[in-house]
């Protein structure tokens, strides 16, 4: 029995080449989709799974509530991670980091940059898994001036000798000795680095400022340790510590302090939730968020429900074509379950073949995934234990999904009407106009989404910013100019397609200082947190920032290395009428600040918040950057011009830049990453249901041939025969339109939320949708349509 | 083996309410060959399906080897069915996608015969409807009386009691429709019994008795002298 169905399952998929095409490609693209997602999903999942102790390891991070808001911070004050081993017995461990972004670091000859460079405290290897290749995680990081590489890093020093007990030089010229050799750091990490330093050989490591964030702290659990009883003790201690400091900055107890409705607190968050759902200030790097894991699950199921909608669709339109085979079979003494069992395996077979093809899909685009997603993603199906029982699983539920209600529909057929050739009613074709309204519906609300993420990325790409980042080249660690800066700028300026510069500590898209401020006769309580940025004179001018009035720094005036200039935005929360010439300072500091102007509000930061209150202050010292303004003229020969004057001044520091608007734009870059994600499976998804359509139509025109006969010899034209045709799927795509605006409207409306600045949701981008899902489905009906209304009526009317 | 007492069958659609038979009391013994005649529409389809366990009465009696089984379930039926009757259709009904042994070995594989037994008889029949040189060939590759001849082997490869035939040789040149009725005559003289539903006089004529059915009726029955009750 099994060898009969198998049989005529096989000659049924080779008679009906057609469909068995649009089956198998359609589910195999589906189960492709869902495999690739899938991956990706997994890849997020599982981050930081490589420590041993992952789920006893805690990050530390501080809240602030102050005048002027409150936030999250990702850093924590210095002595925070002793202070909690001391106090607390449940913490077993602490480890602090920081990181700094720039590191120019000399082995002979050879310097380099180092990007990916942290001090860590010598209990780095009590709290991560780090296998050490050479050298000892107890003693390598104990002593001041020893560092730590990764293999790769350790090769690119030093070649094939031996890395450890060779000395590096660091910028300022001290000497550091490698003690270790760590394996690279794993992708699916929080952060990434290189290469670490004991934090033994930095001061502020000892500093004990309980009121300054400044390292990222790490705690491990005893084990069966609670983290939220530990969390309750926290106010308790911060009270004990931070107090103290908070008198003597501000002369109001702790507890005063917090009655006004201030507070400062540490917190803990667990290291496998960072990546997914840590999005505080100063994190090390961009963190994902699991709002894209489940909007790509989603998506992912809906296309391979799309697929097997295809297959229950086109399986029971053909029915006709089946039914005097149930019809004989019945007669012949098949009862129900034998027949329902029969079509389940032919569906299974057919989930089969597509699931095969699916891997071999999934491989070919696993690259330009990885690409698309900014993963390093892996099949790796035979690595893993589950892949076949899985696949099986799969075939199985997909078969069984696709197939259950053409099993039933077709096993339902009363052997009676369908051997007498009456047609089947019509009974269940409702249910198949739901099927294809429900696929539309999700191939427009994909639309809808894609054509607003497309949108809103367009609109923050040429919003205007109060500032101008075009033909802006920044180089990078400017410091390394020393005392040349000046002379290095003024030597640039030489050349006409240089326009201006500037040496800067803070430009905008980067991550910003803030700081308490009190203005002049306010009390000592009423602090106000403002982000603070650092240039020089050139500083506005460079990025074309705009004065809304008095003036700014010049060195025309010698005080004015104790001004400010603030945007509009401070003004505001300061509540300061004519501003220029109050004054202003730091809390805790005497010295005070004459305000001398103030600049219109520019976004310094992602237009996913608004504008922030900001306060710019005359940079003294040595500068990060170095914004340079050119010409849209000749830009490579600015750039080069730039370079050889850079090697002329500073010949053998390495000469490094960007170009502002490019670094501008990274700060959407899971938002750029996530539209060519839902394009492509947008793309994808009305791909498949189109093809669903293409069979539907096909079987439909069939079904109608008698009909469409009758209408011609009754006098009908082509195109009435077109119109007849088509008018049933157009019906169904505007339902879906009906269906999909409002679902659309509420998820991107919820989407378009994280932006402080985004557009409107216009009813056009949902017409277009609409009218694209339209136009689809027409070409695809009138095809067949078509074919169908130049067929010789005779031919039709004689088969019947 | 068939019969019936005051068994009525009504179609009921939406608007119309129609009633296909009538007040029938009929009753076949085995080994008859018995021929139903009437006009369109008498209700002769109707009551081969009562006969065929494919459609229950809407009321009446209706027995079947000595059982009731006007009230059986569409399972029980099945059942019955695969094992007793055997079905000839005026458009022999072949499944398109089997070959010509696969399609007479179907009814062997619903009665759950091992595979070497269902070869034999496949084989055995085959041979005997003189169409084994086609075994491997589709139903669509045969001329129509193959194809008959094929069917009638499908219906009595498990060696049914009783050969339901709908119009036979309706399909068929006469030629081809006369070596069907003798195929048929040959069987009913082994033993089986043969309800045949024609429009033809001529077919009518191989029949040991004839019911006339007219509205869902029966309105006469003719015995021949060949047998007699």
């Amino acid at each position: 029995m099994l060898k009969n169905n198998i049989r005529i399952a096989i000659r049924n998929l080779r008679k009906y080449k057609a469909f068995s095409f649009i089956n198998i490609i359609g589910l195999a693209v589906g189960v492709a989709c869902v495999v690739l997602i899938l991956l990706y999903v997994l890849d997020d999942l599982s981050y930081e799974n490589f420590n041993r102790n992952a789920g006893r390891i805690y990050r530390v991070y501080s809240s602030a509530r102050i005048e002027g808001g409150e936030m999250k911070m990702a850093v924590t004050p210095p002595p925070l991670g002793a202070t909690l081993v001391r106090e607390f017995p449940e913490v077993k461990q602490y480890t602090r980091v920081m990181p700094t972004a720039n590191m120019l670091i000399r082995y002979k000859n050879n310097v380099f940059n180092e990007t990916r460079f942290f001090w860590a405290d010598s209990t780095l290897f009590d709290v991560f898994t780090m296998s050490f290749i050479k050298g000892n995680p107890r003693t390598a990081l104990n002593e001041p001036h020893t560092v730590i590489l990764t293999e790769s890093l350790a090769k690119k020093y030093f070649g094939n000798e031996d890395p450890i007990d060779q000395v590096m030089n660091f910028e300022d010229g001290t000497p550091y000795t490698v003690k270790g050799v760590i394996k690279d750091c794993p992708v699916n990490s929080h952060f990434h680095y290189d290469m670490f330093a004991s934090m033994a050989s930095i001061d502020v490591s000892k500093a004990n400022f309980w009121l300054n964030d400044i390292f990222y702290t790490y705690i491990v659990l005893k084990k069966g340790a609670s983290p939220t009883v530990l969390e309750a003790k926290f106010p308790e201690l911060i009270k004990k510590y931070a107090g103290p400091q908070l008198y003597q900055a501000l002369g109001i107890t702790m507890d005063d302090w917090r009655k006004k409705g201030y507070a400062y607190g540490m917190h803990l968050q667990s290291l496998n939730s960072i990546h997914l759902y840590s999005h505080l200030e100063n994190e090390m790097e961009p963190n994902s968020d699991i709002k894209y894991v489940y909007i790509f699950s989603v998506i992912a199921i809906f296309i391979l429900l799309i697929a097997c909608i295809n297959f229950m669709n086109l399986a029971t339109a053909r029915s006709v074509m089946r039914s005097k085979e149930v019809g004989v079979r019945k007669v012949l003494g098949s009862n129900r379950a034998q027949l329902i069992i029969q079509f389940l395996l032919e569906s299974i077979m057919l989930t089969f073949f597509s699931i095969m093809l699916a891997i071999v899909l999934v491989e070919i685009c696993l690259p330009y995934f990885s690409d698309l997603s900014g993963k390093q993603l892996h099949s790796a199906y035979f690595n893993n234990l589950f892949t076949i029982p899985s696949l099986i699983l799969t075939v199985l539920i997909v078969g069984i999904i696709a197939g259950s209600y053409p099993a039933f529909f077709l096993s339902s057929f009363r052997p009676v009407k369908v051997l007498k050739g009456k047609a089947i009613a019509e009974k269940g074709s409702w249910f198949r106009s739901g099927l294809v309204v429900f696929q539309f519906s999700i191939s427009i609300i994909l639309f809808i989404g894609t054509f607003i993420i497309d949108n809103q990325l367009n609109y923050i790409q040429k919003a205007k910013l109060g500032f101008n980042k075009e033909q802006v080249l920044v180089v990078k660690r400017a410091w390394a100019l020393e005392n040349h800066a000046q002379t290095f700028k003024e030597a640039l300026l030489k050349n006409h397609n240089i326009i201006n510069a500037s040496c800067t500590n803070d430009l905008p898209g980067q991550i910003y200082s803030q700081t308490l401020f009190k203005p002049e006769n306010a009390s000592s309580s009423q602090q106000y947190l403002l982000a603070t940025m650092f240039s020089d004179y050139d500083f506005i001018k460079t990025l074309d920032i705009k004065l809304a009035s008095g003036r700014y720094f010049s060195k025309k005036y010698p005080s004015d290395s104790l001004a400010v200039v603030l945007n509009q935005k401070a003004v505001q929360m300061l509540d300061i009428k004519d501003p220029i010439g109050k004054r202003l300072s730091f809390s805790g500091s005497n010295i005070s600040y004459q305000i001398i102007g103030i600049v219109k509000d520019f976004n310094f930061e992602s237009l996913h918040q608004s504008i922030r209150p900001l306060v710019l202050l005359l940079n003294r010292g040595q500068s990060s950057y170095m914004p340079i303004k050119i010409s849209s003229k000749n830009i490579s020969e600015s750039v080069s011009f730039i370079k050889n004057e850079w090697k002329r001044f500073v010949p053998n520091k390495p000469f490094e830049y960007f170009f502002l608007d490019d670094e501008f734009s990274k700060l959407y870059l899971s938002e750029q990453k996530t539209s060519e994600i839902f394009t492509a499976f947008s793309v994808l998804a009305i791909f498949i249901a189109s093809l669903g359509l293409f069979g539907l139509a096909a079987f439909t025109a069939e079904r109608r041939t008698k009909e469409i006969g009758i209408r011609k010899a009754l006098g009908a034209s082509i195109s009435n025969i077109i119109l007849l045709l088509s008018k049933e799927f157009t019906k169904c795509v505007l339902i879906a339109n009906v269906i999909a605006w409002p679902v659309a409207y509420y998820f991107m409306n919820n989407w378009l939320k994280d932006f402080a600045y985004r557009i409107h949701i216009s009813l056009w981008t949902f017409i277009l949708a609409g009218c694209l899902a339209l136009i689809i489905a027409l070409l695809t009906v009138t095809l067949h349509a078509i074919k169908a209304a130049m067929a010789n009526p005779i031919k039709s009317l004689r088969y019947e | 083996m068939i019969k019936t007492v005051n068994m009525r069958k009504i179609y009921t659609t939406e608007e119309v309410e129609t009633t296909a038979l009538n007040s029938v009391n009929i009753e076949i013994n085995e080994k008859e060959f018995v021929a139903i005649m009437g006009p369109s529409g008498c209700g002769k389809s109707t009551l081969l399906n009562v006969f065929g366990l494919l459609d229950n009465p809407t009321d009446g009696e209706f027995h079947f080897l000595e059982q009731e089984v006007s009230k059986y379930s569409e399972r029980q039926r099945a059942n019955l069915r695969k094992a007793n009757i055997g079905f000839v259709f005026q458009s022999f009904n072949l499944i398109d996608e089997l070959t010509v042994y696969e399609n007479v070995e179907l009814p062997l594989l619903y009665l759950g015969i091992s595979s070497n037994e269902r070869n034999k008889m496949v084989t055995n029949v085959l041979e005997r409807m003189q169409i084994m040189h086609r075994k491997d060939h589709f139903p669509q590759q045969l001329s129509g009386g193959q194809q008959q001849r094929v069917a009638v082997s499908r219906a009595v490869v498990a060696k049914p009691k009783l050969i339901l035939a709908d119009e036979p040789t309706g399909n068929l040149d006469s030629a081809n429709g006369e070596e069907v009725m003798n195929i048929l005559t040959q069987l009913n003289e082994e033993g089986t019994t043969i309800v045949m539903v024609t429009h033809s006089p001529h077919d009518s004529e191989f029949a040991h008795r004839i019911i006339h059915l007219f509205d869902g009726h029966v309105v006469t029955e003719n015995y021949k002298e060949k047998f007699h009750v």
